[in-house]
């Protein structure tokens, strides 16, 4: 425990923020029309439906009006931003052929080493193209299929044309469409029948370039009685001009299966994040979430479960950390559609330093949801008074013997536990950092210990300068 | 036949908007309504210890508010002063009947309470168990002040043919308390908001709601605490049963405001669902801009415990009648806030009415 506790305080944000001064072989000029769509369709060498697919998108974005609802956008100038940058490399599954440059930032934030160390397999894409995906022999021996989706949709086209935004259509919402025109990069996974991948694969998401937008695309399918756990990892350099992230994860989980999907994802502070997920789960099919919002300038992001088998069941486990200069609206939907079916969304959200922070959810519990079950918990710890946290739960209840339950609960630190602790010997700075731990440890103990460290190392530059 | 008219309104509109997909961000609604004579008259309202005068208000807005649609169509205005330091012993009852000669009411109501008066108002809007289309809008305006102390209750007990609309707005000062208590059953259609602001230090409130809604009626509910003032109170309790194919919506926000140091809310809505069709929506609120404070909120919805139910019948109670005892016990903690006991019969027969036509 004690090593641990060194790590925690030994952490250098320049992990994070460092710029890679890579230049890219292809550079589209901001803006977004339908020659930056055909562009990029063309850049890929795709299918004639795909090329169709992007520009019906392009049509549904300029159709539709932007949100009447959460954080101010206005920042948000898409004619401003880089939709498609492609690094100087092509896709390389041996860390050896990736350019010197692109593979000191992944080595900086750990990558290969995790690779090493805990992970069935990776990926890793810059900017708009993955550069590196590789999955283990054993993973492979099981039938796995683990690749970009641009492999992914020259290897495996029917069933990518099958299930390719079919959870999140591009008329969902203006981003989506946006992301259905413009998608580039992303992982595929497909797990056959009863396969249990006994280690993670994981993705890494890094945004080099100023001024532009990444919008991967993430679709994993499991068969009936498979098992996986997948986790994405997200990190961009700071710059004065707005990013933007909006991508797609698509998780179809079949009868039996069980998929936990965990994020840890530090966008650096100038980035829109409007990024989408949504899984469908089938017959005593289970779906996992474990989310920790540490970055972003404004964040919206709901993961979503479909409970459409009986006996289905959906968790949520979220933790976000709104600091200075940040507006993070987050949360989780669940929809039950079938009998049986249960669900719970537990989060914790920290505002401090004048963050703003929002937990927006959602329970829509349909006719055919017979017996099914619902908590919803919600819990906000205030460091300051220049600070926001704001908890805006709904419920649509349509079935009688639905059991159905919320509580959210809103406050700051309690002085008696700070002055337990510092009557133990702890400094007050000390104090506080353990209760915010404690605080965050429901979520914390969610995720592989690496990321439960990579959390607590997030919590732990929030916290500085904030206390003492 | 009186004249018809018809208004366009814009209400129950949510602090802060969410999905609109929910459709919980407001309502936007066109209600028809006839004109109709004066329900109550001001020598009936004549109280010991209260100042009541006809309300005059020359409002032409026309910002789709219902307290601009009250302001300009009331048939019903009044004031009521509660001067410094009085306390009137006895509630002012204004009771409203909305039958086919008076099918129409529209009232206006402005409350001054002056600093450590204390008064209790008490307004009920009752109609026949069955008969013509009747229209009700309310909007009552007060302020109670430093140290005063202010009881509302309302009372709805108003058939399926009824098109109900309420708006309570009031500010509380320095340790004022305010407790509100409204009750309703049946109707077509009510949309009842409540906005509380606790503007001075050390200000308390409770809004206490029951709404037994049933056949194919539509409640929709707006309760709206800010907290501004430091150690103010504020407790947020609602209570209902879903019967037929009724639809409730419940939108309850504890507002925290900068500089409310030492201010705790709290809000517990629990909905008792009694029919396949019924549908039940809530969305509880807690927006916060400080950070000494305390605020939490719970919501439950579901059958009648099936656990309780089984005890019950099998200590030789009838299921029928041990289903009942437990919507009574779900309804107690509104009830008991009613201190008229002739009024608390009131509302156990209006409810056990509606439970024994569902039984039937």
């Amino acid at each position: 425990m004690q090593a641990e506790k060194t790590r925690l305080e030994e952490v250098d944000l320049s992990r994070y923020d460092f710029i890679e001064h890579a230049e890219p072989a292809l550079r589209l000029a901001p803006g977004l029309n339908e020659a930056v769509v055909r562009a990029i369709s063309s850049e890929k060498g795709e299918p004639s439906w795909m090329l169709a697919h992007r520009l019906k998108s392009l049509e549904t974005y300029h159709e539709m009006a932007m949100p009447a609802w959460g954080p101010n956008l206005d920042e948000l100038d898409i004619g401003k931003i880089t939709l498609y940058s492609r690094p100087k490399t092509g896709m390389n599954d041996s860390w050896d052929d990736v350019p010197e440059g692109i593979k000191d930032t992944f080595e900086r934030l750990g990558i290969p080493e995790a690779e090493r160390v805990s992970l069935g397999g990776v990926g890793a894409q810059f900017d708009s193209e993955v550069v590196y995906h590789k999955v283990k022999d054993e993973v492979a021996a099981q039938g796995v299929v683990y690749c970009d989706m641009e492999t992914a949709l020259r290897e495996h086209e029917d069933l990518v044309r099958r299930y390719f935004m079919k959870l999140v259509p591009p008329s969902d919402h203006k981003y989506a469409a946006l992301h259905g025109a413009i998608w580039s990069g992303g992982s595929f996974v497909h797990v056959p029948r009863d396969v249990k991948v006994s280690i993670p694969l994981q993705s890494y998401f890094r945004l080099n370039a100023e001024g532009a937008g990444q919008f991967e695309h993430t679709l994993i399918i499991l068969e009936p009685g498979a098992d996986l756990h997948f986790i994405e990892g997200c990190s961009a350099p700071k710059y004065s001009v707005i990013n933007l992230h909006a991508g797609c994860v698509e998780l179809f989980v079949g009868k039996g299966a069980r998929l936990r999907y965990s994020t840890v994802e530090n966008w650096s502070k100038n980035m829109m994040n409007l990024n989408t997920k949504r899984a469908r789960v089938e017959e005593k099919g289970t779906i996992e979430w474990v989310s920790g919002s540490f970055g972003s300038h404004i964040s919206m992001l709901y993961p979503s479960s479909l409970l459409v088998g009986e006996g289905s069941h959906s968790e949520f486990t979220g933790i976000t950390f709104a600091g200075k200069g940040q507006v993070l609206d987050t949360g989780s939907k669940v929809i039950h559609s079938a009998a049986n079916t249960t669900s719970s969304i537990n989060t914790k959200s920290i505002s401090k330093n004048g963050g703003h922070s929002i937990t927006r959810s959602e329970v829509i519990i349909t006719k055919a949801a017979s017996h099914a079950k619902s908590t919803v918990s919600c819990e906000s710890l205030m460091l300051d008074s220049i600070s926001r946290s704001d908890t805006i739960p709904a419920m649509d209840i349509r079935c009688e013997d639905a059991d159905i339950g919320h509580e959210a609960r809103i406050g700051r630190i309690s002085e008696q536990a700070i002055f337990y602790l510092m009557s133990r010997g702890l400094s007050e700075s000390e104090a506080k950092g353990l209760i915010v731990r404690g605080f965050a440890e429901p979520i914390a103990k969610e995720l592989p210990m690496e990321y439960a460290v990579e959390m607590n190392n997030l919590i732990s530059l929030e916290m500085e300068g904030s206390i003492g | 036949m009186n004249k018809q008219n018809t208004a366009e309104l814009r209400i129950n509109t949510l602090p802060v908007p969410t999905w609109r997909h929910l459709k919980m961000n407001g309502c936007d609604l066109t209600v028809s309504y006839e004109e109709s004579p004066q329900p109550l008259t001001l020598a009936s309202l004549q109280h010991e210890g209260l100042l009541v005068s006809q309300l005059d208000t020359n409002t032409t807005s026309q910002d789709g508010s219902l307290s601009s649609f009250v302001q300009q169509k009331s048939n019903s205005s009044f004031r009521v002063v509660v001067e410094e330091g009085r306390n009137a012993n006895s509630p002012l009852k204004l009771n409203y009947f909305l039958d086919a000669t008076n099918p129409t009411v529209i009232d206006d109501l402005v409350v001054d309470m002056e600093p450590f008066s204390c008064a209790t108002i008490l307004q009920g809007y009752r109609t026949p168990i069955e008969g013509k289309a009747t229209f009700h809008g309310g909007n009552l305006k007060a302020h109670v002040g430093s140290g005063a102390s202010l009881t509302v209750i309302q009372l709805r007990f108003l058939n399926e043919g009824t098109t109900d609309l309420g708006y309570l707005d009031i500010t509380v000062a320095d340790g004022g308390k305010l407790e509100v208590v409204q009750i309703a059953i049946g109707s077509a259609q009510s949309y009842i908001g409540t906005h509380v602001e606790l503007q001075g230090d050390g200000a308390e409130c409770t809004v206490s709601c029951m709404n037994i809604v049933d056949r194919q009626g539509v409640t929709d509910l707006n309760v709206h605490i800010e907290h501004r003032g430091k150690r103010t109170l504020s407790t947020l309790v609602a209570r209902g049963a879903l019967l037929d194919e009724a639809s409730k919506l419940f939108r309850g926000t504890l507002d925290f405001h900068q500089g409310c140091s030492q201010s705790k809310g709290s809000e517990d809505e629990s909905s008792l669902l009694l029919s396949p069709k019924v549908k039940n929506r809530s969305i509880p609120l807690i927006l916060c801009g400080e950070a000494d404070v305390e605020g939490s909120h719970a919501v439950s919805s579901g059958k009648p415990d099936q656990d309780s139910l089984f005890y019950l019948m099998c200590r030789g109670i009838e299921e029928r009648k041990a289903r009942r005892m437990l919507v009574e016990a779900q309804l107690e903690p509104i009830l008991g806030r009613v201190p008229d006991k002739k009024i608390q019969s009131e509302i156990r027969r209006q409810l056990a009415r509606r439970l024994e036509r569902d039984e039937q």
